[in-house]
């Protein structure tokens, strides 16, 4: 799964977007949205993302649906600079996740990053004219968020593994 | 600033939208064949021709010009020399810049606008000048005699060795390993020009050897003792590449092909998760792209030798001006936007070269105008008419070249599989932009 394409990860991010939240009132108009972008999922339930999405299982969050475990308020189609795009990393044992896969934001949406590490780390995302530092503990879930203010490919990176996380293509 | 761990810009490109990919490779495909059916079965470039430019050829040849020339560039690497050695070591210092922007994307506009400017002002061969003045020997004397069939071979491993500190070299953006290598460069460019005399420097430089050989592409051409503005596929038809001028070119696509590969998903997230040091990755990865296209180009020129009354090995350097335009094309779709942005920074950097707020040109103060990126499509077209126009030239030239080498009856037999290999290069080019 790790290994996989840029594609691929917005894929599973678009998917669970779409059948994640469900329950939630809040949601139903993203997961009409969802429905939009996909194309594809007829039917927004819960089975859909009977795989999590390995770019997407991370740290929990206190999420007001609270349907799994794992689940993350990702209130939204990635695509729609309205909504904050949820992105979970994890490092362990010198590994990322995700590991260098390219997300489409839009310009203008909020960016947020919950993070969990088995060491302390910097979390840095190149954004052109200002950059962004996410200080993270050992063990201990951090949570930051930027906005993208600006078109381009940006780079978020974990600075003590010098390994490239994920590729933001803001449009 | 944070240091970005590839390369110094903190901002990319946008993928090319997959929709440009396929018309792309679509027009690549039909005007090449189009070329090779409808095109001339007669040499059209046979002569260089253009207009003799006798002035300009009086202002240039004037020694006061080339002294000024040359000593202004002189001052602008002391003054980058400066920053490398007396700066701080963060992005804010221009050596960086300077070195992956100005120098090696910057050598590209001057040498289409200017021939070989690049050449007549290379701070090395003005050092080894000043050295020789010094000694009271002629520049051109050396200790050993540099065989002529060295050519350029010591270039294209010098642009190996360049694109590797660009694309691999780990902390390339920190000064206490851009000084090593500047150090390298300097020591084996002039004590070889000691050695071998200054032609060491048109043999083993890579910048002056990549500006020359894009100014073969130049709308200024020097025929005999004259200067002339001349067609520039006329004049790449003229250029008698040197021996290793086809590993030069392959150094140079190779590796910016590699830029592009390293940076898609696939190639991060295998290199990421493998335990072989990405240091071994990369090396191998430019290694194999730089060979990948060596060995495709020189096999598909050489077929002609089965058509042609020369050797089949003689024929990949009387084609590799063909693909200059090629190259022209990646490097354009590939650095336009860096050379735009990142030298604007460096620019306003260079006022400051020691981080003490300092303001010696005036640009400390500017802002760095990076509007350029608010219109991808508009910066997706360049990408796609640079590479798909940078194809379509090297078609012509390459078929020039093969009604030159070929008898007509023969040339279109003889040159389909080097129209092959550069369709390929090119939907390659493109599949790289569009960075899966």
């Amino acid at each position: 799964m790790h290994g996989l394409g840029g594609a691929t990860s917005t894929q599973q991010l678009r998917e669970r977007d779409t059948s994640m939240p469900a329950r939630s009132a809040v949601i139903g108009g993203a997961v009409a949205l969802g429905l939009l972008l996909n194309g594809c999922t007829s039917n927004p339930e819960p089975e859909a993302s009977a795989s999590p999405a390995a770019t997407l299982s991370g740290p929990s969050e206190p999420s007001p649906p609270a349907t799994s475990s794992t689940s993350v308020p990702a209130q939204s189609p990635s695509l729609n600079a309205e909504y904050a795009l949820t992105i979970n990393i994890e490092i362990a044992g010198g590994k990322t996740v995700p590991n260098g896969n390219k997300i489409d934001v839009r310009v203008g949406q909020k960016v947020i990053l919950n993070v969990m590490s088995d060491t302390a780390d910097e979390i840095h995302a190149h954004l052109g004219e200002k950059d962004y530092e996410l200080a993270v503990p050992a063990g201990k879930p951090a949570k930051g968020s930027f906005t993208l203010d600006s078109r381009g490919s940006f780079e978020v990176e974990s600075h003590h593994l010098e390994k490239t996380i994920v590729i933001l293509n803001a449009r | 600033m944070l240091v970005p761990l590839h390369g110094i810009a903190s901002r990319h490109d946008l993928p090319l939208p997959f929709s440009f990919v396929v018309i792309g490779a679509v027009l690549a495909l039909t005007i090449s064949f189009v070329i090779l059916i409808f095109a001339w079965r007669a040499p059209r470039f046979d002569r260089v021709g253009g207009r003799p430019m006798p002035r300009l050829t009086a202002i240039v040849d004037y020694p006061v010009t080339r002294l000024v020339a040359r000593v202004v560039v002189l001052a602008a690497y002391v003054w980058a020399l400066l920053a490398l050695l007396a700066g701080q070591d963060l992005l804010t210092n221009p050596a960086f810049g300077f070195v992956y922007v100005w120098m090696w994307v910057g050598l590209v506009p001057i040498s289409l606008l200017l021939g070989q400017f690049w050449r007549a002002t290379n701070p090395l061969r003005t050092i080894h000048r000043g050295l020789c003045a010094l000694a009271r020997v002629d520049p051109g004397q050396g200790l050993v005699a540099l065989s002529a069939k060295v050519g350029v071979w010591p270039a294209a491993a010098g642009i190996f060795g360049f694109a590797w500190l660009e694309l691999v070299q780990p902390d390339r953006t920190t000064l206490a390993v851009l000084r090593l290598w500047a150090l390298a460069w300097l020591v084996i460019l002039v004590l070889g020009a000691i050695v071998f005399g200054q032609r060491w420097i048109g043999a083993a430089d890579p910048f002056e050897a990549y500006a020359s050989t894009l100014a073969q592409m130049s709308i200024w051409r020097r025929v005999g003792d004259q200067m002339r503005l001349v067609n520039p596929l006329a004049g790449l038809n003229a250029w008698h590449a040197p021996p290793g001028a086809t590993a030069v070119v392959a150094a140079l696509l190779g590796s910016t092909a590699f830029d592009s590969f390293a940076n898609t998903s696939w190639w991060i997230g295998v290199v990421q998760s493998s335990s072989v040091p990405t240091v071994m990755w990369g090396t191998g990865g430019l290694l194999a792209m730089i060979i990948i296209v060596f060995v495709s180009f020189s096999l598909a020129a050489a077929w002609m030798g089965r058509y042609g009354g020369r050797p089949a090995a003689a024929y990949p350097r009387l084609m590799v001006g063909s693909l200059l335009p090629i190259v022209l094309g990646y490097v354009v779709a590939h650095y336009a936007t860096l050379l735009i942005v990142e030298g604007q920074r460096t620019a306003i950097n260079f006022s400051d070269p020691l981080g003490r707020g300092w303001n010696v040109f005036g640009s400390a103060e500017m802002g760095v105008n990076s509007a350029i990126f608010n219109y991808p499509t508009a910066i997706a077209l360049v990408q796609l008419a640079a590479i798909v126009g940078g194809h379509v030239l090297g078609i012509v030239c390459a078929h020039e070249k093969a009604v030159t080498l070929l008898p007509p009856d023969r040339a279109l037999r003889g040159q389909w599989p080097l129209l092959l290999v550069m369709v390929g290069y090119t939907c390659a080019g493109l599949v790289l932009l569009f960075s899966p």
